[in-house]
């Protein structure tokens, strides 16, 4: 293989650049913590030309479906047509009208986005409700723990719960603030070491999952 | 221009656009449908160019106001923009190795900025709060601080895989589940709550237009029940 | 067994818990609609941690820096919507000066949706650029919530609404990083949010901070708040309904509190009658 193939220099480029950030926080260098700050305006603005990878992605993947003509492929042509025709409208061009802020990009924000966005999340609610019903059973101890903690809460978060009996409330207080928060620190303690435990291991060169792919 | 016609149509047509694109989603909960696909299909093209349209006017103004000013950021920039397009080798297997450059700076930055604090702020600054103190000033804060600092201890103990859960780790693993079992339930009465908001608040904006809500819910609910009465009569006995 | 012997062989409870997907979508339509449509109006009662929330923006001095980070998405806006137009509202009726920022897009844009439904000039007598300013987006995440802490101008080097320099503006005058801002809160539906600011923000800094939550935020809320790193924390559609009433704006929260209630009683509703249920057939199938 090349030496310029090899995967040891964007280990190394890794490091470098960890260790630029990381060593002007904990000792005092003036002109490197300046370089340091300046780095990340231009990473800011190099990562950002990474903005087309998602189109692309969608472009190769919808567009291999459409020319094969799989099943479905009139959705996936519906696709790369609002994709293409609303990145067109996002180019920044006002003398056309096109661009972020013209009234065509705004319009389709408000009117086409955003509902679609809202009601993507929102008919979640109905898989809650319909697992409420099908799944949610007291089979073990644990399980009815876990029922019982969730109907407090909810009987909680609901004003009619609260208007019958107030004390609801401080019932909910005490499960957020003991063994909630209790299982929560655990987790973010025990998520933090992971966090720390991979950066050392990607600093060591000895984690290197995000460089795999390739021939 | 025709972009500002195009927008004044949409504009004017604003609310049956958002009740059409809201049932088509809420369609599918009679049945797998193509008013449900077309509204996917429309999201995936829109979500994915809104934030290209947004990070290019973004691009746009960094250029003009910090960049384009002196003949040093000029070269800077031009390097930012060559290193980041070996972004898009991330697509060929022959010159993958580009792809890694641009990954590489991008990834020790990230882990040199998120990991230099993050030892205080997500692990020394927790551990520091569980050392309360197991005498309080009222018998109910004694007792939750006792609880708290069991609690966290054998929830911790809980994930630790090296040793087997026998002996005196089966039973503080136990008081471990029914804690994140009660901490769980908790987290389950909160998601109620946010998706059924976030149902309500799509139901608001229904009803803030009855004429389109129930003019596009006919529609699509005569299509929905003649399909399946078609596809009834079509079946053998 | 044929299909209508075993049928015959059901019992009521399990037939129930077979019931029709659709039947259970169609109560929650509903008990959504119907309040929404008559509303029912039942009392609320506002909690000590939305009482917290209000009183650290209430007690701020004349004069005090505040940002204001929509950290959220279009799909969160019916739970964050309510509660960043609420915040907007209190800090404007005060003598503070708000610096309205965003590292989610569509948090640009909501924000700049709440500037234009509060009409800061005509109904609170503020000015843009003296009293507020939108400093617009940055894409960075982390990395870009790092370089606002250590240089604003290089994180939003133009303001949002008429994209002029950030220096240019009278509300800029002697701001520079984090240490000069003494509150920052962040409305929020996700990544980045609460972990990525505590790293960046509360801990080299020690700024005061409160957040706006979704529901599902909650539970990973919970470390921070008790550690004392977020001060104060609203928490999803029922906090957003306190919060309006505490400031005297009654809005899209409040009006959503009668279904939030019949809602809740349902699931609870579903979740006993399906226990009930699994009750009863378990106790046939053992025999």
């Amino acid at each position: 293989m090349a030496w310029y193939r090899r995967v040891e220099i964007p280990i190394i480029l890794t490091i470098i650049f960890c260790l630029f950030q990381v060593v002007p926080y904990f000792f005092v260098v003036p002109a490197w913590e300046s370089a340091a700050k300046d780095f990340v305006d231009w990473d800011a603005v190099m990562e950002t030309f990474a903005l087309f990878i998602g189109f692309s992605t969608l472009l190769m993947l919808h567009g291999r479906i459409v020319s094969q003509r799989r099943r479905g492929w009139y959705w996936s042509a519906w696709v790369l047509i609002t994709m293409i025709g609303y990145t067109i409208v996002g180019i920044p061009i006002p003398a056309l009208g096109l661009g972020k802020g013209t009234p065509l990009f705004e319009a389709i924000r408000l009117y086409v986005l955003t509902p679609l966005s809202g009601a993507m999340y929102a008919s979640l609610g109905f898989w809650i409700a319909s697992a409420a019903y099908r799944a949610f059973r007291a089979r073990t101890l644990e399980a009815g723990i876990l029922l019982l903690s969730g109907t407090l809460v909810m009987l909680a978060n609901a004003p009619v719960g609260t208007a019958i009996w107030p004390t609801f409330t401080p019932i909910r207080k005490w499960i957020f603030d003991v063994p909630n928060m209790a299982t929560m620190r655990a987790v973010t303690i025990g998520a933090a070491l992971g966090a720390i435990s991979l950066g050392a291991r990607t600093l060591m060169g000895r984690e290197r999952g995000y460089l795999r792919g390739g021939e | 221009m025709i972009t500002d016609w195009i927008a004044n149509l949409i504009t004017s047509l604003g609310p049956w656009f958002t009740a059409f694109f809201l049932l088509c989603i809420f369609s599918f909960t009679y049945k797998e449908n193509p008013w449900f696909r077309f509204a996917e299909a429309t999201y995936l093209g829109v979500a994915t160019a809104y934030t290209i349209g947004f990070n290019l006017d973004w691009l746009l103004s960094q250029w003009r106001t910090v960049w384009s000013l002196t003949s040093t950021k000029i070269i800077l920039f031009s390097l930012a923009l060559l290193v980041g397009l070996l972004w898009y080798f991330r697509f060929s297997k022959k010159y993958f190795w580009l792809y890694r450059i641009p990954l590489s700076i991008a990834v020790g930055t990230y882990i040199g900025l998120s990991l230099r604090t993050m030892v205080f702020a997500q692990f020394l600054v927790q551990i520091r709060a569980t050392f309360i103190p197991l005498v309080a000033k009222t018998p109910m804060d004694t007792l939750n601080n006792i609880l708290i600092v069991i609690m966290v201890l054998t929830v911790l103990l809980y994930f630790y895989f090296t040793l087997e859960h026998r002996g005196p780790l089966r039973y503080t693993s136990r008081i471990a589940r029914y804690t994140m079992m009660a901490g769980f339930g908790a987290a389950y009465g909160d998601t109620v709550m946010t998706r059924m908001a976030l149902l309500i608040g799509q139901a608001r904006n229904l009803l803030s237009h009855p004429p389109s809500f129930a003019s596009i819910a006919i529609v699509i609910l005569a299509t929905l029940l003649l399909s399946d009465y078609l596809r009834m009569r079509r079946e053998p006995r | 067994m044929s299909g209508t012997e075993e049928k015959a062989g059901k019992g009521f409870w399990e037939r129930l818990q077979e019931i029709d997907s659709r039947i259970i979508y169609l109560l929650l339509w509903i008990v959504i609609l119907w309040p929404l449509i008559t509303p029912i109006g039942l009392p609320i009662s506002i909690s000590t941690g939305t009482r917290e929330y209000y009183r650290i923006i209430e007690d701020l001095k004349p004069g005090s820096r505040v940002i204001l980070s929509y950290d959220l998405s279009f799909a969160g806006l019916p739970e964050l919507g309510p509660m960043t137009i609420a915040t907007l509202h209190h800090l404007l009726s005060k003598d503070v000066k708000v610096y309205i920022c965003a590292f989610w897009d569509s948090g640009a844009d909501i924000a700049a949706d709440n500037i234009k439904a509060l009409d800061p000039e005509k109904n609170y007598g503020k000015v843009y650029g003296k009293d507020y300013i939108h400093m617009g987006y940055n894409p960075m995440r982390e990395v870009g919530m790092a370089q606002f802490a250590s240089d604003v101008y290089k994180a939003f080097p133009v303001d949002y609404i008429y994209k002029k320099p950030l220096e240019t503006y009278e509300i800029m005058k002697g701001v520079q990083t984090a240490k000069d801002f003494d509150l920052l809160i962040s409305v929020q539906s996700g990544t980045p949010g609460n972990p990525e600011w505590v790293r960046q923000w509360i801990t080299p800094y020690g700024t005061k901070y409160i957040i706006g939550i979704l529901g599902v935020s909650v539970p990973e809320v919970a470390p921070y708040y008790n550690a004392g790193q977020v001060k104060a924390f609203l928490s999803g559609l029922r906090s957003a309904a306190e919060y309006e009433l505490l400031v005297g704006r009654r809005g899209a929260a409040l009006a959503q509190q009668d279904p939030l209630s019949t809602t809740h009683i349902l699931v609870i509703l579903f979740v006993v009658v399906g226990n009930i249920g699994y009750l009863f057939t378990r106790g046939r199938r053992g025999r």
